[in-house]
């Protein structure tokens, strides 16, 4: 598994938490695992390093935040979605397909020789 | 740190690692293996936190918390290093904070009037006639052909001083002031705090009765009443109306913003009319009206000059002043007027207290970097255990300027405290010392310094933050060592400078009070008795006055001889004329002889010690015109004559004037100061010629002040409405006169000692710390057979070449730097090899001290011990 695990470019980590609230308020360990098991665990999240994402999230104002219980009776911080955070994600959605169809254009050779 | 945020970081964490736990628990592991796993996953905490804060953009703020909060308990940890260094920068900051109130106060705040760039002085020159004066008033014709023509200026004022007797309100006292043209207030844009100013009717004669007063005056001698206005005034026996009370602060034309040209109008009290005689108004040759003009919005000086000039020149055509050539017309904005009596002075003094700042700083520079070396160890951990060499850095800028701050803070407590004792530290005559506070910008000011010193000493040892020594935990500072060393000979330098400064004005000074004064100041008591009351308009009453004060002064026990005079020496007074020597031609203007007149009492030369070297004094029944003149006027007069007595001159060129036969010469008294070369001198007997204000002078016995009662009982026993004014000991009027200089020179000498404490200082933390380092070594020697005697030298090798180094590049600084204090200088070269030798010498010996007792320390090693120190 973690000979496979991908090194998040700069950024995409946001992109990918904004995304995975889209659907409704998680909190952070959801957020995490809501990730990888979509990745199917292809992503690893750094536990470590989601937080400061989220806090720089809520900064902006992408995000808000507030206290809740778990699936499992857990007292846990969620997020969820602002409007604003809704307006970004989809711009950096198709900032995303326009920068992976670029990528993909200029890998094609390669994969041609396989 | 927000506590609030901070519980809720903590709380989310901690649910987020009870969950993981939760999950591996359900995925078959035992709670402590859980645990581990989600610890291992999340990583460190600390490091997730410090990205969350860093995230929420309050990090710097939480950081800077942290910083503090750390530097003070390193603080608090070394107490000892704190106290000094913060001392050290207190003095610096306090020191410079209080001469900055003088640039602020002198220079840099504007005078309290309207529009104050607007404001030019008019005055003129003669650069051919030997005058002794830069600048010289104007007459009243001169003024009042302006004053009708000039389109350059909105207005012209004049002014010229007076002094009267107030009498009827207490004890009779003098009381000076100015009389001014009604516009004068108007022009400056002041008016008076009570009452009104002056109509332009009143500035006539007859009309004139009319005053307006000092607010300290009014305070002092009316209560502050507000009824005082209306109220009559007596002075010099004569009534004038109060019409008005200035605000308080308002002191033009005092010493230092009215720029009198006759000598210092301390503090004025009264101001009345002009009101020009018919007769004042046609002469010529009185040089009295000092004018001031107000320029009309955007014109310049130059164009008020050319306009004034053009006027000047076209009005002298065929007057006197067109006879002696050579006359120049001086216009100069009143701000740079004032600000130039004292520019240099002030700067001067700036430069030393910032010499004196930097040595402070170089001075905990130093102990912040041997403090470094002794934290090398913690630092080498911090970063270890992630700390970013940035953040040490910041770490380490955020204690210096803390430190600096404290000393800032102390700095600014003991400058308030300086500024407080300053008025009477200062010499009386200190123009607008009124102006010298702590206002705002001070505060400014002092802030900016603190952080900046901070900064600027913390730079040193913040930089070795990012030495690869640290990261390798390395035990050597090899270039650390030679920073402090390339700072201590920095600081010798500086040092040197500043004692060079001071030696050259302490040895000025002693050379100026030794200078002979031509008079024995010893048991001379003075005063000043105005003879201006209409009683004495009669100038036989005034003799007969005198004649009977100094018969019954002399009566007194313990009186060896009274005199009068009419201008004391030194009291910046003077009556100033040029003569004509019989027999001699005086077709060349720049060759006509000036001299000073006073007149005396035959006693005058017994009382004041001046010594009479030809012919004789004078005596109470001169019956024919005679002098005496002084020894500078006898040779300048009659030059190769070996005894002019006998010989003729007059006062002035005018035919009818009486020739004045000499009979008898004196010694030169230094009557413009002791610093000014004596101009020829006349004196003339007080029974043909007399000045209503004459100055008594007793000498005595013994202590003269014990007689000053006495006198003064005698002077009311003749008559009780003449005031005794300005009651001095000669000793006191000398020292009154050098007291600018005093001033001066001790400032400069505080400053060049402190700085030599320091330096002092800062070379002992220096040497005793490479000795420590170096007592492995020393220890190795020892057991090599070398002798204490040779250690001692080693060490005191190594602090001599640090010294002699500062030493070599603080004379050479010297030398290009105290040219600027050529104008402060009497009797002694800005470049005077004793001065310098004997300067470099101090900092030797203290350099010396500094390092012999940690070399004997080092000498007294014992070898094992210091073989076994690590």
């Amino acid at each position: 598994m973690s000979d496979e695990r991908l090194e998040f470019l700069q950024g995409t980590l946001d992109m990918l938490v904004l995304r995975t609230l889209l659907f409704g308020p998680l909190h952070g360990h959801a957020i995490a695992t809501s990730i990888e098991q979509t990745s199917r665990d292809v992503l690893q999240v750094d536990h470590g390093s989601l937080y400061p994402a989220l806090h720089r999230l809520e900064r902006q104002k992408l995000i808000a935040s507030g206290w809740g219980v778990s699936d499992n009776n857990r007292r846990a911080k969620f997020y969820r979605l602002t409007a604003e955070g809704r307006k970004r994600l989809n711009a950096e959605s198709s900032k995303w397909a326009q920068f992976v169809e670029a990528v993909a254009r200029i890998m094609r050779p390669a994969r041609e020789e396989d | 740190m927000n506590p609030d945020r901070e519980r809720d970081l903590d709380a989310e964490i901690e649910a987020h690692l009870a969950i993981e736990r939760d999950r591996n628990v359900e995925r078959g592991m035992t709670p402590e293996e859980a645990r581990y796993a989600a610890a291992r996953k999340f990583g460190s905490v600390a490091l997730a936190k410090e990205s969350c804060r860093e995230a929420r953009g309050l990090a710097w703020l939480d950081r800077l918390g942290q910083d503090v909060r750390y530097a003070f308990r390193t603080f608090r940890r070394a107490p000892g290093f704190t106290a000094v260094a913060v001392l050290s920068l207190a003095l610096g900051i306090s020191a410079t904070t209080a001469i900055f109130s003088a640039v602020n106060g002198l220079l840099l705040r504007p005078l309290p009037y309207r529009d104050p760039d607007r404001l030019v002085t008019i005055g003129v020159t003669n650069r051919k006639l030997q005058l002794g004066l830069d600048e010289l008033p104007v007459t009243a014709p001169l003024l009042r052909y302006w004053r009708e023509r000039a389109t350059s200026c909105e207005a012209i004022a004049a002014f010229t001083p007076i002094a009267y007797n107030l009498t009827g309100a207490g004890d009779p006292v003098r009381i000076r002031g100015a009389r001014v043209t009604a516009n004068l207030f108007g022009l400056l844009g002041v008016k008076p705090q009570l009452g009104r100013g002056f109509r332009a009717e009143e500035d006539q004669p007859g009309r004139d009765g009319v005053v307006l007063i000092s607010d300290l005056l009014w305070k002092r001698s009316f209560g502050a009443n507000s009824a005082i206005l209306g109220r009559k005034l007596l002075l010099d026996g004569v009534p004038f109306t109060v019409i008005g009370v200035m605000p308080p602060g308002f002191q033009y034309p005092g010493n230092g913003d009215g720029l009198t040209l006759f000598g210092p109008v301390e503090r004025p009290d009264v101001w009345k009319p002009l009101a020009l005689s018919t007769e004042e108004q046609q002469e010529h040759g009185n040089f009295t009206y000092q004018a001031i003009a107000r320029l009309k919005p955007g014109v310049g000086v130059e164009r008020a000059r050319a306009e004034f000039g053009a006027l000047a020149e076209q009005y002298v055509k065929g007057t006197f002043l067109d006879i002696q050539f050579g006359w120049e017309l001086l216009v100069s904005r009143l701000d740079d007027k004032v600000a130039s009596r004292f520019r240099t002075a002030v700067l001067v003094l700036f430069g030393a207290v910032a010499l004196l700042l930097l040595i402070a700083c170089a001075n905990v520079a130093n102990l912040l970097l041997a403090r470094a070396a002794r934290r090398s160890g913690e630092m080498a951990v911090r970063l270890a255990l992630g700390a970013g060499r940035l953040r040490l850095m910041r770490q380490l800028l955020t204690e210096s300027v803390l430190l600096s701050l404290a000393g800032g803070a102390l700095g600014v407590m003991l400058a308030s405290g300086i500024l407080g004792v300053f008025p009477s530290l200062a010499p009386a005559s200190t123009p607008r010392l009124e102006a010298v506070a702590m206002d705002v910008r001070v505060l400014a000011f002092a802030l900016a310094v603190s952080v900046c010193t901070g900064l600027l000493f913390g730079l040193a040892p913040a930089l070795e933050a990012f030495r690869p020594a640290w990261g390798a935990g390395s035990k050597h500072g090899g270039r650390r060592t030679r920073t402090r060393q390339a700072l201590v000979v920095v600081e010798v330098a500086l040092s040197l400078v500043l004692i060079t400064g001071a030696s050259l004005l302490i040895k000025s000074f002693v050379v100026l009070v030794q200078t002979p004064a031509g008079f024995r100041a010893e048991n001379v008591v003075t005063m000043l008795l105005p003879l201006t009351a209409p009683a004495y308009r009669d100038f036989v009453k005034r003799v007969l006055f005198m004649r009977e004060l100094i018969a019954s002064v002399e009566a007194q026990p313990g009186v060896q001889a009274a005199g009068a005079i009419d201008m004391l020496p030194l009291t910046g007074e003077n009556n100033i004329s040029d003569i004509s020597v019989e027999g001699a031609p005086r077709d060349d203007v720049s060759q006509v002889p000036i001299a000073e007149f006073r007149n005396i009492t035959p006693e005058y030369f017994r009382a004041m010690g001046i010594t009479v070297r030809a012919g004789r004094a004078l005596g109470e029944h001169e019956g024919a015109p005679v002098a005496i003149v002084s020894r500078t006027a006898a040779r300048r007069f009659w030059p190769g004559v070996p005894d002019p007595t006998g010989r003729r001159f007059k006062r002035g060129h005018e035919p009818e004037t009486p020739y004045l036969t000499v009979v008898g010469i004196v010694d030169d008294v230094r009557s413009s100061g002791l610093d000014v070369v004596p101009r020829p001198q006349v004196y003339q007997p007080y029974t043909h010629n007399n000045n209503p204000e004459m100055s008594l002078a007793v000498r005595t016995s013994s202590d003269p002040s014990r007689l000053i009662a006495a006198i003064r009982a005698e002077i009311r026993r003749i008559d009780k409405d003449v005031p005794a004014m300005d009651v001095r000991v000669m000793r006191e009027v000398v020292a009154r006169s050098v007291s600018g200089r005093r001033f001066q020179m001790l400032l400069v000498a505080v400053f060049a000692a402190l700085a030599l404490a320091l330096a002092l200082v800062g070379i002992y933390g220096v040497i005793s710390y490479s000795a420590a380092q170096r007592t492995h070594e020393i220890g190795l020697r020892m057991a090599l057979g070398a002798l204490p005697r040779d250690t001692l030298a080693l060490v005191l090798k190594e602090g001599m070449a640090l010294a002699a180094a500062g030493v070599a590049i603080g004379a050479g600084a010297a030398f290009a730097v105290t040219p600027v204090l050529r104008g402060f200088l009497y009797g002694v070269s800005a470049a005077d090899a004793g001065v310098f030798a004997v300067s470099a010498l101090v900092l030797l010996a203290t350099a010396f001290v500094a390092c012999y007792l940690p070399a004997r320390r080092a000498a007294a090693t014992d070898p094992l011990v210091a073989l076994r120190y690590e």
